[in-house]
């Protein structure tokens, strides 16, 4: 059975990509705790992109969906205006699926990207604890019409501990504003996530349209109930091969 | 030529050897150097002049440099800690801080742009076979819009397809390259120096460990971090500092027991004038000339060196012993002493001489020091006795008399024929134990004993940064490129069908510089980029970029005649690798370095078959050398007990007057069974140090059959000498440079039984003597 809920998570960690070198991480600090609404062990939704690219004029636009399942991995889809797709098990094997064509992904990029991905989807305080330095940074909120700006939302600041880390990614900015409650409503599913890279280019992902699902669930059932995944991208997260 | 001019013209050259010797002494004042390097006591290895050259700056590049290790649990603290280090160390004028590797990585990203036209690894070059340019082009369409594990290195306009980035990031990703440092637990830095000037000099190791001490202390008390170092800089300097607290324990230890020995001998201050007076001069001397010639003086020469005084100072004892009764010596006694010390000093000479045939330049040194500082000590002895005489000189007349005595005694209690049977069976068993047992060990390791902090802490350099082991890495030669890229190519193809390494073990250059035939195809594989048509075209006019494609193909025709060759990587990387490719007028040597920690035992046979590559093993050729250096050795020493039995049988024209070398053999047949009693093995130093056993054994017994005239006031002047020598080498002996400890201890065991032997000559000779008269008597 699948059951809505709020979430804040997902997304982001894309541009983890262009860390140099990452590593096991094995402490944690005191930290600002990220206020991620609890969920279940699978869920789903989508995802808008916005990327700058050095000696590219104007951002890179693109949009796709994802798919989570705590005990296999994440599924990584962007639908338009390319057709791609990664999909990072939780064993720490990797693929890309681009024109029906799997590639297995060897580097240690893309091995590092999988295994923040799959932490930082999964929700792992401790690991983003462990890797990450949040602050808070109040956003001021001017209402329509209103005269008055007050404090309404949060953006959460993710430096990295690691200097290896700091190397690739400056910062990751984590809006969470639309996951607040407001009074006697469901939160709302969206969030917002911008990422600075040494290059200074921006990288932000919304995710919207979150569903969570029961854990106990085969994630190979959940995956395929999720319209826009092809048997063969929910395949390759739990395929043994 | 009478005893006067003869006299006369040693003081002249006496004097002319004081001046010459200050002139260049205080030329030298301010310039002085002593060597620390262990690779001047190993002997040289045997290669073409330009591959020794080539290993020459490998070594010393090696010996240059340092690698400081900060680790702790706090990122920002080891950051700190680091950003400390270096801001202290780079205020030190004795060094270099090294770019990190993420310096020498952009750095060269940046120089190899105008080649990435001719580059392509191998699953690059698979998929531009293998794809067409429509599915390169959203490939890359991909990867610009959606996720992508891609790091891009170089901008849009240079690089639209992202081809060029994943290539540099496949070679840098290459642990061949030697590039990237090892992701360990924890958070760690690695600082790399080089030590501009003087790594293996003294004077420079000692100031800069200080600096560098201190500075390591105030990081690891400032922050919660520890520091760790690695570097041959580091061995050597704590071999230096061992040495150094050697020569002041001989040194002190030494002056004081003979200043004692001398002041019981002859109730004298003044006593001590004259042999200190030839030890000065004699060590002066030695340390100017050797300096004059070789630059510097090894450290270990003056280790050595320092042993001189148990030598030099009998001179002065004989001297004394025999003036010491008139205050003036008789004539016929003096020429007797000058015959005696003439002889003495040239079988000492011959002795010492022997050992600069060795091809280890600090032993050269030593033989060249020794036979200084004794040729100046004995100048010495013969121009300043007779000044030192001038007022009478009284002798113990209890202790000594009574020890030459008693032994003289007990000597006699054992028949002369007894004493030669005796002498006999030592050396025909010291010889069956050589040639049965063959207690000999070559280990390079008796050179110097590490200290296990020093092990440990480079252990833990090596876990984290990619360090490469200084004395163990394979050559490929070759007279062109293509040569040594075939041979490198076949070597590791070699390493990895043989399944016992891990090829990403090694660093080469080579593993990611194709081949200049290689990139002429890469960059025509490349025209399916950049040619018209080409996945570039397509991918920028499809996501309508402003970035012009005119652009990028022109830059990938001019990128025609861009081929990269090691050369170029080499001035690309700088300092951030050691030489690992030299290219000389007709030879090529490219360096592989092995990984600290992997066991490359099996690798010489496995590269054996492979020509132009070679396994240098620094440990083992030094092992294999030093056994063939002893058995030279060996050789010389035999030869030098010829020389000196030829010498003997020429002066004394009587076959009996052989008795006389045959002392240092026993002492040295000695010191083979003690080896075995005691379980030791015998090294080249054991060998060279018998050289000095036929030095003094021939000394003593000389005197003992020169100045017959007052046996008595001879052996005591012999026992004092051997005490005096005991003395000094029973200190080496307890060395912490096993080398040295070696050089000691034979030394001791050898004169111990010199002395033994000095006396049972001078007794039987006696004997011999009386029986002779009282047969003729009869």
């Amino acid at each position: 059975m699948m059951q809505k809920q709020k979430t804040s998570r997902t997304v982001a960690l894309c541009l983890i990509s262009i860390m140099l070198g990452m590593s096991n991480l094995s402490y944690s600090l005191e930290q600002v705790p990220l206020p991620l609404p609890s969920q279940g062990c699978s869920f789903s939704g989508s995802f808008t992109q916005s990327k700058d690219v050095e000696g590219f004029v104007g951002p890179l636009l693109s949009a796709g969906v994802f798919f989570y399942h705590c005990e296999a991995g994440v599924i990584w889809k962007t639908k338009a205006p390319v057709s791609q797709t990664f999909v990072f098990r939780k064993s720490g094997k990797a693929y890309s699926l681009q024109q029906q064509k799997v590639k297995a992904l060897k580097s240690a990029q893309g091995k590092t990207l999988g295994r923040l991905l799959n932490s930082l989807i999964g929700g792992d305080q401790d690991q983003i604890s462990a890797q990450f330095e949040i602050t808070t940074r109040p956003e001021i909120e001017c209402q329509e019409g209103s005269d008055t700006c007050e404090p309404s939302a949060e953006v959460y600041i993710l430096e990295p501990r690691k200097r290896s880390l700091k190397r690739g990614l400056k910062v990751i900015e984590l809006d969470l504003a639309q996951t607040k409650k407001a009074e006697g409503t469901e939160p709302s599913m969206s969030i917002g996530i911008s990422m600075l890279d040494r290059k200074d280019q921006w990288t932000r992902i919304i995710s919207s349209k979150v569903e969570n699902v029961e854990s106990l669930m085969n994630s190979d059932l959940l995956c395929s109930d999720v319209v826009t995944l092809s048997k063969q991208e929910c395949a390759l997260l739990h395929d043994a091969s | 030529m009478n005893l006067n001019n003869i006299l006369i013209f040693w003081r002249l050259l006496f004097v002319a050897l004081i001046i010459t010797a200050s002139v260049f002494g205080l030329r030298i004042a301010n310039q002085l150097q002593i060597d620390t390097n262990l690779a001047d006591i190993s002997p040289s290895i045997q290669n073409t002049a330009e591959t020794r050259s080539a290993i020459k700056q490998l070594t010393q590049n090696v010996e240059q440099r340092i690698l400081l290790l900060v680790s702790g649990e706090d990122d920002d603290s080891v950051f700190e800690a680091e950003q400390q280090l270096i801001n202290r160390l780079s205020k030190l004028s004795e060094l270099s801080i090294l770019p990190s590797s993420e310096v020498s990585a952009e750095k060269l990203i940046a120089g190899i742009k105008p080649f990435r036209f001719s580059l392509l690894s191998e699953d690059q070059r698979a998929e531009l076979i293998s794809s067409d340019a429509e599915a390169i082009a959203q490939q890359a369409k991909a990867s610009l819009f959606g996720l992508s594990e891609q790091i891009r290195l170089y901008p849009f306009a240079d690089d639209p397809l992202g081809w060029h980035s994943n290539t540099l990031l496949a070679l840098l990703d290459n642990p061949s390259a030697g590039l990237s440092n090892v992701d360990a637990a924890g958070f760690n830095t690695v600082v790399n120096l080089r030590i501009d000037h003087g790594a293996m000099n003294m004077n420079v190791q000692q100031s800069l460990m200080t600096d560098l001490n201190i500075i390591m202390a105030e990081v690891k008390s400032d922050y919660p971090v520890t520091v760790d170092r690695s570097g041959v800089f580091f061995f050597a300097a704590q071999a230096a500092k061992d040495s150094k607290q050697d020569i002041s324990r001989i040194t002190i230890g030494s002056g004081i027991g003979v200043i004692l020995l001398l002041l019981f001998a002859f109730r004298s201050l003044r006593a001590l004038l004259l042999p200190f007076i030839s030890i000065a001069l004699g060590v002066g001397f030695a340390f100017v000339a050797t300096h004059l010639i070789y630059g510097s003086v090894h450290i270990l020469t003056i280790v050595f060196g320092a042993s001189l005084i148990g030598i030099v100072i009998d001179y002065s004892l004989h001297y004394f012993y025999h003036g010491a009764q008139g205050g003036e010596i008789e004539s016929s006694e003096r020429q007797a002493l000058h015959r005696a010390m003439l002889l003495s000093l040239m079988t000492s000479l011959i002795g010492y001489a022997a050992l600069s045939f060795s091809d280890l330049q600090a032993l050269q040194k030593v033989a060249l020091f020794s036979c200084c500082g004794l040729l100046m000590a004995w100048l010495s002895v013969i121009c300043l006795g007779d000044w030192a005489l001038r007022h009478r000189l009284i002798t113990d007349n209890k202790v000594f008399p009574f020890l030459v005595s008693a032994l003289s005694r007990s000597i006699k209690l054992v028949k002369p024929v007894v004493w030669a049977a005796i002498s006999g069976i030592v050396v025909v068993a010291a010889i069956s134990v050589i040639l049965s047992s063959q207690p000999f060990d070559d280990d390079p390791r008796v050179f110097f004993n590490a200290s296990e902090a020093l092990i440990a802490s480079e252990r833990k350099v090596a876990a984290v940064a990619n360090d490469y082991e200084p004395g163990r890495y394979l050559i490929i030669h070759g007279t062109s490129d293509d040569d040594v890229y075939q041979r490198h190519e076949q070597l590791f193809s070699l390493i990895a069908e043989s399944g016992l390494f891990d090829t990403g073990n090694f660093t080469s250059l080579l593993a990611w510089i194709p081949q200049k035939s290689q990139q002429n195809n890469d960059y025509l594989l490349q025209e399916k980029l950049y040619g018209d048509d080409g996945a570039a075209q397509k991918l920028l006019s499809d996501i309508s970029s402003q970035a012009p494609f005119s652009a990028i193909q022109q830059a990938y025709h001019q990128g025609l005649n861009q081929r990269l060759n090691p050369d170029h990587v080499a001035r690309l990387l700088g300092d951030a690798l050691p030489p690992l490719w030299l290219r000389s007028k007709h030879n090529i040597v490219n360096f592989v370095l092995i990984k600290k920690g992997v066991n490359a035992d099996e690798l010489a046979a496995l590269v054996e078959p492979l020509e132009g590559v070679e396994y240098v093993n620094t440990l083992a050729r030094t092992r294999t050398a030093l056994a063939q250096q002893r058995e030279s050795a060996t050789n010389l020493l035999l030869l030098a007990y010829a020389l000196v039995a030829l010498l003997v049988l020429v002066r004394y024209q009587k076959l009996n007057s052989l008795w006389l070398v045959a002392v240092p053999i026993c002492s040295s047949a000695m010191l083979v069974l003690l080896g075995l009693l005691f379980s030791f093995s015998l090294n080249l130093f054991h060998v060279m140090a018998l050289f000095l056993v036929l030095g003094f054994g021939m000394d003593y017994t000389i005197f003992a059959r020169e100045i017959t005239h007052r046996q008595s006031v001879t052996l005591q002047a012999i026992l004092l000498s051997a005490l005096t020598s005991l003395l000094s080498f029973g200190l080496l002996g307890v060395s912490s440079i096993p080398v040295v400890a070696s050089f000691g201890i034979t030394l001791l065991i050898g004169n111990l039984f010199n002395l033994l032997g000095a006396f049972v000559y001078a007794q039987t000779q006696k004997s011999t003597a009386q029986a002779a008269t009282k047969k003729a008597i009869d």
